[in-house]
């Protein structure tokens, strides 16, 4: 066999091997950017402005951008896309002055999302001193906002809340109590009993 | 039956056919005949042109043809045809720690159920929708593109994609036929999206946490 087919050997294989270990980074490779396309000069000059205006109130920029491409996808487009992305940029400056310079994204939009949804600010931030970790604090203010949208009180939504994720529940299964909780309110079940009964059907 | 030892050292070469007697130069004929006979059959064990063949086709992998489309055609040949390959033990015990890494790789990626590669989670999308054309799945995770395509392969019309996400809440909407944003009517929990409609919720768990 001559030379170069077995130089071609390794070859072969560190390409192989290096597409396979390239893979997970193309998969999370992201599409660019798409503020300007489809919009008026007017249109992305205001919406730049927003932008810029909550970034210099510590609103990650990519949060109002990725806001923007939903609404481009969705086709809104003109005046109403300036007003949702005013509105969303006025919901994450509250929510940064909430829960302080030092939470992730995340949890700014997730207690952006539950202030929205009628959770009492002093909630949120007793909520999120008692959940530092992320992963618990952003799931527990979306059921949290969720109990509070169907009737629950605030005080025992927010301990239901505590006491499911200090039982471990998380992602989804924390997700199907306050599903859980409607359907027993929908049925004509008193929503402060219903979450007890809820919680007490977990232990 | 038994031979003359006259005939047979005839045969054996020691006699000349003149020295027979008359009454064995008859059977020495029969013998001299016998032997033609057998010298005319062919060799046993191999075809008469095997030599020409085996000769043909040592040509034929031996000598290369010159051009472009020679060699790729021989390059082919080398990749199908099946030959010993000698390794030492060294690059041996590298080639069998490279394929355990990559067999590891498989396994995390798509034998293991909900776990990606790469520590995100995969989750499973399903909408029924039997009238539609298309289906696809937009939301935070890939920038609202709808970009991401289910599948409906036995035509049952419940449309599915399998996708790996970051642990955390995401928000998302199926696109049917390209034109029809729609929530998922399965999903826990709704979101306002700012835009007068809902998004769908899905919280994926770390995996040390599921």
């Amino acid at each position: 066999m001559s030379d170069w087919r077995w130089r071609a050997i390794p070859v072969c294989a560190a390409l192989v091997f290096g597409a396979a270990a390239t893979a997970p980074a193309q998969e999370r490779a992201r599409p660019p950017a798409r503020l300007e396309r489809g919009l008026s000069q007017e249109t992305t000059a205001r919406l730049r402005e927003i932008i810029q205006r909550a970034e210099r109130e510590g609103v990650p920029p990519e949060l109002l951008q990725r806001k923007v491409n939903e609404g481009l996808s969705k086709g809104v487009r003109g005046p109403r896309l300036e007003q949702a992305i005013e509105a969303y940029a006025r919901r994450l400056v509250a929510a940064r002055r909430l829960a302080g310079d030092d939470v992730m994204s995340d949890v700014l939009v997730a207690a952006a999302e539950a202030a929205e949804r009628g959770v009492p600010p002093d909630r949120i931030r007793a909520f999120l001193r008692a959940n530092p970790n992320p992963h618990r604090s952003v799931v527990g203010l979306r059921v949290f906002g969720d109990l509070l949208d169907a009737g629950v009180p605030a005080g025992e939504a927010a301990r239901g809340v505590n006491a499911s994720l200090d039982r471990g529940l998380r992602g989804e299964r924390l997700l199907a109590l306050s599903a859980a909780v409607r359907r027993r309110i929908a049925r004509g079940e008193e929503p402060s009993s219903a979450l007890r009964a809820e919680i007490d059907g977990r232990r | 039956m038994t031979m003359d030892p006259r005939l047979q050292t005839w045969l054996d070469g020691e006699l000349e056919l003149t020295e027979l007697p008359d009454e064995l130069r008859a059977r020495a004929a029969d013998w001299t005949g016998l032997l033609d006979d057998v010298r005319t059959l062919p060799a046993p064990g191999a075809a008469p042109d095997a030599a020409a063949r085996v000769m043909a086709a040592i040509r034929t992998d031996t000598v290369s043809d010159a051009s472009a489309l020679g060699r790729a055609r021989d390059g082919l040949l080398w990749l199908v045809r099946p030959r010993p390959i000698r390794l030492s033990p060294l690059l041996a015990a590298a080639v069998l720690v490279l394929a355990a890494l990559s067999g590891l790789r498989v396994v995390s990626g798509g034998g293991s159920p909900g776990t990606a590669a790469d520590g995100r989670v995969y989750v499973q999308f399903l909408i029924a929708a039997p009238e539609a054309r298309s289906v696809a799945l937009a939301g935070d995770f890939n920038e609202w593109s709808p970009s991401i395509e289910l599948s409906d392969p036995d035509r049952d019309g419940v449309w599915s994609a399998r996708v790996a996400l970051d642990a955390g809440v995401h928000e998302y909407m199926f696109v049917i036929d390209g034109t029809e944003w729609q929530p998922d009517p399965n999903s826990l929990s709704y979101a306002a999206d700012g835009f007068g409609r809902r998004n769908s919720v899905v919280a994926v768990a770390p995996l040390d946490q599921t």
